[in-house]
């Protein structure tokens, strides 16, 4: 393995299976829990890439992947994978937790084709949800993200971090980008708060299984 | 018998069938659940509840609303818990807080004698001189100064705090609140209610108790509200502050609940004033509000005979009122002529309640520090007399609650007719509405609460037909004097602080004419209670002074918060951010002395022992083998784009276009004053794409820097920062190539990796970029690679490296080897003024560029060099004295200062740098550096660099591979 969750450690006290999730180390599973508490599970195993310069936007048309047209907007594409328009000529392309359709692409090698530049994008990516997931995310989000639309990737401050936040809805819960260096503070955070109202941590597995359980429900 | 619990009240708001035991001041009392402490003690006839702060007078209830400060007490690890809002539980043991020898017998007391040599400021003017007995005065004087004591061992709470979202914010559920909010409830918008009261209703439960209209409206609001679904009523919270945006923290005992409304409703009432008077602030004295909660809430008599002092029609009602629960009311002293109050006298009098008109209480007397008579005189000082009395209820006047409107950026003017301060101009989106809007009747406040709702709708884009604001009274509600100064002073205008008449008029003597002044230097209005029961009494004394109109006085702004917050709830969940480098968990492992570097959490050092012989191991590592360090912390900015070049000519003072691909050089930015910013390492991956570095401090903003230029000019251009998707190592010293190779198939040689190269390629089979740059003064590679893998690395790196003896090394020893090196550190080696050119920079300025930020500056800069940047040595071991920051000085003046020091084992000696005037940067001249304890040490001048001065270690270790084989 030549990659290593961020948010190991934060798992380390919990008997957790560690296992591998494309390359990484990471938490996969505790006990089979059910949607009916809060839970909080560390995604960031998820594989990310950056396609950057004036060209991204037609070479990942010509890779079958269709941009968002607005800014910090997200296309849904298959198996729960997306690409986010960051900026005028940065497009990131996201991992869903199923297996992906797009291993191609998100396991390109950082490089350049012609004019475009692409970059691999570290980040550690929390996944929060359950019955009182609103009031979790209120505690530390100063933003109503009730008012918040479909689709949309929204850089914002929580718990004193930059963060990209969006909302899922099978199973119904937020996923929370931040940086590497602030994840295990997030988590942290998140942890207390989660366990404070009856919830569980759940590893990369449980929480794929937890999808699972709602996409065949859904 | 004095005080007593009453038989049930109607709306009384204690649960007669749950008895709670607590002990005050050592004693055990019984009270019911819902009580508070105030009531409790009250209803077991213990008036006397506290000792006030100045000169340690018994005190007792006043507002029973948390309006005043009387009451506070000590509870376990809690203090100043004010008695009028904290409920009474099994486990309550309180004490007051402010007494020595406890509440009956505090020897403090003795103070009250000398009240007379104590005035407003005397610590200003008594304790100067002598001088040497100042710290004296000063000890004792900060001994009994402040309220409460704080356990410091107390055990740490984390509190949540919680954001809510909300059209309308409604503050106060009293009569116009709740009437405002069952207007909001017909269009479904999202409404949040907060009151401070355990129970909303506001004055429904005193003011209107007897209302059997206004009774059944509140049963049928409160049912209504509760059950909507869609109101969220938050109960013993306060609004503690307004700010931007209708933010308004409401602060309640389990958090803060973080409030940004839409619009927001003031229906925050009015504080009711009291009387002063000599001694007005013995225990039996109260508010006839208080009176009137005591009886209705929690179904407790304040007294067994009570008087009443009238300056206005409440003041009989409340008489009425209090004689129809039980409450014995002997008199009404009416401070002025009760014909002109209508039916309420007749009322008053068909009670059998005495009433005395035009007369005012000019004394109150006391036994065992309670309350036992009143001493009148009639207006026109024609008769006097005496009245036994356990209990004088003051209703004279009323202030308006509107310390969050003013907050707010609301106008409030005086109404002369009112002769209350009534809100004229609010922002948009506020509303006020009630008696703080200036009604009174109970029809009127629900109307001027259904307006209020109509026009924070309106607001809101919703259409509503426009309710009628119902007129505002012209009759006063409050008197225009209660004041009746005695000679012998004691008569409180201030309870906090125990503030008299006299100390205001001293004040207004000595030139503190105004009332903001008279504020800071009477403190009148400063206390816990923020002079919601004072401020307009002391109003009405500076204008008596000044012989102007209250009107034309104006007021102070209270500040937040509305009543004091406890540190634990400001401080939430002490959430406290940190970064964590991806090689951090590695770092603990190896169990290093992790500290705060601004955000980031970073290694100082790894060996165990003492700080100082840790440095040096790890110091002998680098400089004899290898070194390893997270350098993760620094910036890394990717530019990609047409443009890249032209933007780092224009960001950056040293020239681009030169620099080849697959090369590196060193950077540094200014600011347009030409002050340097920033440094660092740019390179160069393709025409169009560069890959830089910036300080760990600066790193956000050198991408905020870079991204404004890029917009600025129109440039072609992308611009990542991948300061935290990169982790960063530097792998330093003679062997530092020898440990590489075993991880790598990258071309290490110095013809295929030179100095100040970059390569791109696998390292422990992850991609990365490799630098050799370094910044210790040794043959070093610094890395580059995805932050998930940079702990991989990291351990890779630390096992093959085993058998030539690799170590890790912190910062500490970094910065040591920097310093022999010369390199400067910006921020520590420089400072808000520094230039290039003073810190031995100015080759890296190329001002004959077209274009580039600080360019002007620099071209008058250069030739005006004042000081310059010096390496210093001192030979004496012993001296390691001189410290950051230590001046240099020249007959008496300053002639420089030390920005870096430390032992160098490589020179034998206490090297440095400092930033010295022109006239010591020679070589070899002496420098006198004053260190902390006034001393003088000798240093020489010498050259920054003292290691490596020709960069032969730097740049190649071709020589230690020949001899290593």
């Amino acid at each position: 393995m030549t990659r290593r969750s961020p948010l190991l450690s934060a798992y380390a006290a919990s008997a957790f299976e560690l296992g591998e999730v494309y390359g990484m180390q990471i938490a996969l599973r505790a006990t089979a829990q059910g949607l009916q508490s809060n839970f909080l599970a560390d995604l960031s195993a998820l594989r990310r890439r950056l396609f950057i310069g004036a060209g991204a936007a037609q070479w990942l048309d010509q890779h079958d992947i269709p941009t968002p047209v607005r800014l910090l907007e997200y296309t849904e594409l298959d198996e729960g994978a997306i690409i986010v328009r960051l900026h005028r000529q940065q497009y990131l392309l996201v991992d869903g937790v199923q297996n992906s359709s797009y291993d191609a692409l998100l396991d390109l090698p950082e490089s350049r084709d012609d004019n475009v530049l692409i970059l691999a994008h570290e980040a550690a990516e929390i996944a929060c949800g359950g019955p009182h997931v609103a009031a979790v995310m209120a505690e530390f989000c100063a933003m109503d993200l009730g008012t918040v639309g479909e689709n949309v990737w929204l850089p914002t401050r929580f718990a004193h971090c930059e963060v990209a936040l969006r909302r899922v809805d099978f199973p119904a819960h937020y996923r929370i980008v931040c940086s590497p260096a602030d994840a295990r503070f997030l988590f942290g955070v998140l942890e207390e708060v989660t366990l404070e109202r009856g919830g569980v941590i759940v590893g990369f597995d449980d929480f794929r299984a937890l999808a699972n359980w709602e996409d065949e429900t859904s | 018998m004095g005080a007593k619990r009453l038989p049930p009240q109607p709306n009384e708001w204690i649960d007669r069938g749950a008895r709670v035991n607590f002990v005050f001041e050592g004693d055990d009392y019984v009270g019911y659940k819902g009580d508070v402490v105030s009531t409790a003690l009250l209803a077991n006839n213990t008036a006397v509840m506290a000792r006030s702060f100045k000169y340690h007078r018994p005190r007792g209830i006043l507002s029973l609303a948390n309006h005043d400060a009387n009451v506070m007490l000590t509870s376990g690890d809690r203090t100043n818990i004010r008695a009028d809002v904290e409920v009474i539980t099994d486990a309550g043991n309180y004490r007051a807080v402010n007494t020595y020898g406890g509440l009956r017998y505090d020897f403090a007391q003795i103070l009250q004698v000398f009240s007379k040599v104590l005035p407003v400021g005397f610590y200003y003017k008594a304790f100067y001189r002598p001088r040497f007995l100042f710290p004296l005065w000063e000890r004792l004087i900060r001994t009994m100064a402040g309220l409460g004591k704080v356990d410091t061992r107390a055990e740490s709470v984390r509190v949540p705090r919680r954001n809510r979202f909300c059209d309308v914010l409604i503050i106060g559920g009293g009569v116009a609140g709740l009437a405002a909010a069952k207007r909001c409830l017909a269009e479904s918008v999202d409404v949040v209610i907060v009151d401070e009261n355990a129970r909303i209703g506001g004055t429904f439960d005193y003011l209107h108790a007897n209302d059997e209209f206004a009774q059944a409206d509140k049963h049928r609001l409160l049912d209504e509200l509760q059950n909507s679904g869609c109101i969220e009523i938050l109960t013993r919270h306060f609004a503690a502050g307004y700010y931007a945006d209708h933010s308004v923290p409401l602060v309640g005992p389990d958090g803060i609940v973080h409030v940004h409304a839409k619009s927001v409703i003031f229906a925050t009432g009015l504080y009711e004033q009291p009387a002063v008077f000599r001694n007005n602030d013995l225990p039996g004295i109260m508010l006839a509000t208080a009176a009137l909660r005591l009886v209705h809430r929690y179904a407790v008599a304040p007294c067994n005979n009570a008087v009443v002092l009238a300056g206005n029609d409440e003041a009989y009602t409340a008489a009425i009122d209090l004689h129809t629960a039980g409450v014995g009311i002997s008199a009404i002293v009416d401070l002025a002529d009760p014909h002109a109050r209508g039916d309420v006298v007749n009322a008053a009098l068909a009670c059998g309640i005495q009433i005395i008109p035009n007369t005012f209480v000019t004394d109150a007397r006391s036994k065992g520090g309670r309350l036992v008579g009143i001493s009148l005189r009639s207006k026109d000082g024609a008769t006097t007399q005496s009245l036994d009395c356990d209990g004088l209820l003051m209703s004279v006047g009323w202030a308006p609650a509107a310390g969050l409107l003013y907050q707010a950026g609301g106008r409030l003017e005086y109404d002369a007719e009112l002769g209350q301060v009534v809100p004229c101009e609010l922002p948009p989106g506020l509303v006020a509405a009630g008696r703080l809007n200036g009604v009174f009747a109970y029809a009127d406040k629900v109307n001027d609460g259904k307006a209020a709702a109509a026009a924070a709708l309106a607001y809101l884009g919703v259409a509503v037909v426009d309710e009628s604001r119902p007129t505002r009274e012209s009759r006063t509600h409050s008197h225009a004097y209660p004041i009746a100064p005695h000679a012998q002073g004691k008569d409180f205008v201030d309870f906090d602080e125990d503030l008299q008449i006299n100390d205001l008029s001293v004040a207004f003597r000595e030139g503190f004419d105004s009332v903001e002044l008279m504020k800071r230097y009477s403190t009148i209005g400063m206390g816990p209670s923020q002079g919601k029961t004072s401020n307009m009494n002391g109003v009405r004394i500076l204008a008596d002074l000044q012989g102007a109109q209250v009107q034309a006085i104006g007021v102070t702004t209270p500040r937040p918060f509305t009543y004091p917050v406890e540190m634990g709830l400001l401080a939430g969940r002490r959430v406290r951010r940190q970064w964590c480098t991806p090689m951090h968990d590695f770092h603990v492992a190896q169990q290093a002395d992790v500290q705060e570097a601004g955000t980031w959490l970073r290694p100082m050092s790894y060996v165990l022992g003492s700080p100082t012989s840790a440095i040096e191991q790890e110091y002998n590592c680098v400089r004899q083998a290898v070194g390893i360090i997270d350098v993760s912390t620094l910036g890394k900015i990717e530019l990609f784009g047409p443009d890249a070049c032209v933007l780092l000519e224009y960001a950056y003072t040293c020239a681009f276009d030169k620099l080849k691909q697959g090369m590196t050089r060193y950077i540094f930015m200014v600011d347009s004053s030409g002050t340097l910013v920033d440094d660092g390492v740019a390179a160069r991956l393709a025409d169009d794409h560069f890959y830089i570095t910036a300080t760990s401090s600066h790193a956000q903003a050198v991408v905020r820097s870079l991204q404004q230029y890029a917009d600025q000019l129109g440039y072609d251009v992308s611009i990542v920062d991948r300061t935290f998707q990169v982790a960063a190592l530097n792998l330093a010293g003679p062997r530092s190539r020898e440990v590489l190779a075993h991880l790598t198939d990258l071309d290490l040689s110095e013809t295929g990796f030179p100095y100040l190269a970059i390569r791109e390629g696998t390292v422990a089979g992850i991609q990365a970029r490799f630098m050799r740059v370094g910044f210790v003064g040794e043959f070093g590679f610094e890395i580059h690679l995805p932050a998930s893998s940079g702990g991989v690395l990291w351990d890779a790196l630390l096992k093959v490296g085993k058998s030539v003896g690799i170590g890790a090394f912190g910062v500490e020893a970094q910065r040591l080897l920097r310093l022999e090196k010369g390199h400067l550190i910006f921020g520590q080696d420089t400072d808000g003024t520094t230039n290039p050119f003073e810190a031995n920079l100015g080759w890296g300025v190329r001002l004959s560029k077209a274009q580039f930020v600080g360019k002007h500056s620099l071209s008058i800069l250069k030739p005006r060099v004042q000081r310059k940047l010096v390496g210093f040595t001192t030979s004496d071991d012993e001296r390691r004295a001189i410290r950051e920051c230590h001046l240099i000085i020249d007959n008496d003046a300053i002639a420089g200062r030390v920005t870096s020091v430390a032992y160098s084992p490589h020179c034998q000696a206490v090297i440095g740098l400092a930033m010295v005037d022109n006239a010591f940067t020679e070589i070899g001249t002496e420098l006198s550096i004053r260190v902390s304890d006034g001393s003088s040490i000798t240093a020489k001048v010498s050259a920054p660099a003292l290691y490596d001065s020709d960069n032969s270690r730097q740049k190649s270790n071709d020589a230690l591979d020949q001899a290593t084989g």
